[in-house]
């Protein structure tokens, strides 16, 4: 068949033609046609039967709602040419979460106890070295800004998974305290299997059960191949319902966000 | 004042921080929105969490709004985008190691089909389709819009969505054959 006979069925079955005895009579010489001419208006009709549809009442309340609930704490758009006002804030997100990293890897990883135990050890360490040994405190103090600025060059080569919103992370962190991602008894994975238990222990994150593996949105991370992935895990034996969820990006197995309840 | 000037205004004021301008361009836009993604994503509550996200893009991205297309061209060809994404991702969920073993029956897909409402077998056949080609079908011959604005949207030459739709059609037509055997 020719473009030209492709364009006069569709032009026939849409009912663009002004002149239609034409072509009916093209497609009825021609059998190839008229098998083709037949299968485009059964998928045309079927089609068209179907119609635009409408909200519901009920989930255009859903809509607003959830919506405005996302939107609460987003300050809106900022005019175009305000570039280096957003550039600075994401600058000052990623030195945050670096800083973070920094002195999780520093300390050797938290225990079982769920993440604010990592805050509170990362405390008590400070304190509990009583300034006795500058010299140590110095040393560890140095290791500490090699670490980071390890991290800053990594983090540097990785914009997709740091250009995450809160309001991902904070949807994520909601699926997954829904129980969205697990079912029935079997409601945890064991974060040992493969990749995912090894990235979750160089994260500092021993003693949590990974939930599930996330491919954020290429839209959320400007990462045109869609290839970004977010281990999403809990303390173990934590409430799933108000555990605090951390985020490990894959690639790097780093620890770049924790969304408290 | 024109369509295009008043579009161009309310999003002057969503950039500026009024929430009244964003709920009428919410109003103006959810119900086709919605269409488009319950079309695309089969499923109504996938629909709405689509068309939601949507919306939070369009607020997000209201002050890059170049106003070289309607504004709805833009929110629909967001709406579009945003189901390609969540369809991806779906797709990459239920593929990944943890979600399988988690979900191991494809409860989503069933749940399109009895949930999109109208026409199951239709429904079920679009989903068949490449989502290049369900994205043309659905905003051409279901949404019915013409194929210069299918166009805009998809950000593709007219002819590609000729090409497109006519493919996507004879897809559904053999499809819709097979299921009524």
């Amino acid at each position: 068949m020719r473009d030209r006979e492709l364009e006069l069925i569709a032009a026939l079955v849409e009912g663009r033609l002004d002149h239609e005895s034409e072509a009916r009579a093209l497609i009825e010489a021609n059998p190839e046609l008229r098998e083709e001419y037949e299968a485009q208006v059964l998928a045309f009709g079927a089609l068209t039967a179907m119609g635009s549809v409408s909200l519901s009442e009920t989930e255009r309340s859903s809509l607003h709602r959830d919506v405005w609930t996302a939107l609460r704490h987003q300050p809106a758009a900022s005019p175009k040419g305000q570039w280096y006002v957003r550039m600075a804030a994401a600058a000052a997100g990623l030195f945050v979460v670096v800083g973070l990293a920094a002195v999780l890897s520093s300390q050797g990883g938290p225990d079982d106890d769920g993440f604010a135990e990592i805050a509170a050890g990362v405390t008590e360490s400070d304190a509990s070295d009583g300034g006795d040994d500058d010299d140590a405190d110095d040393e560890a103090d140095a290791r500490v800004f090699e670490d980071s600025a390890e991290t800053t060059v990594a983090a540097a080569e990785e914009p997709a998974a740091g250009a995450l919103s809160a309001t991902y992370f904070a949807q994520e962190a909601a699926a997954v305290r829904s129980g969205e991602f697990t079912s029935g008894a079997q409601s945890y994975d064991d974060g040992s299997s493969g990749d995912v238990g090894s990235c979750l222990q160089q994260a500092g994150l021993e003693g949590h059960v990974a939930i599930v593996v996330l491919t954020p949105p290429p839209e959320e991370t400007g990462d045109a191949d869609g290839e970004s992935r977010l281990i999403a895990a809990v303390p173990e034996g934590s409430q799933l319902a108000e555990a605090p969820v951390a985020f490990v990006d894959m690639a790097s197995c780093r620890l770049i966000h924790i969304e408290e309840d | 004042m024109t369509t295009a000037a008043q579009d161009a205004e309310l999003l002057a004021r969503v950039v500026d921080g009024d929430r009244d301008a964003f709920n009428q361009i919410m109003r103006n836009h959810e119900d086709r929105v919605f269409s488009v993604c319950l079309r695309l994503m089969g499923n109504r509550e996938l629909a709405l969490d689509a068309a939601q996200e949507t919306f939070l893009t369009v607020f997000r991205k209201a002050n890059q709004f170049e106003g070289k297309a309607a504004l709805g061209t833009w929110i629909y060809r967001i709406a579009v985008n945003t189901c390609y994404d969540q369809l991806r991702k779906l797709k990459r969920r239920r593929t990944d190691p943890i979600p399988e073993h988690l979900d191991p029956t494809d409860h989503q897909a069933t749940d399109a089909v009895e949930s999109a409402g109208i026409r199951p077998e239709i429904q079920r056949a679009l989903a068949t389709l490449p989502p290049d080609f369900r994205s043309a079908v659905v905003l051409s011959d279901i949404e019915g819009m013409s194929l210069p604005h299918v166009a805009e949207i998809l950000n593709v030459p007219v002819g590609t969505v000729k090409s497109r739709v006519f493919r996507a059609r004879r897809i559904l037509a053999t499809e819709l054959g097979n299921q009524n055997q």
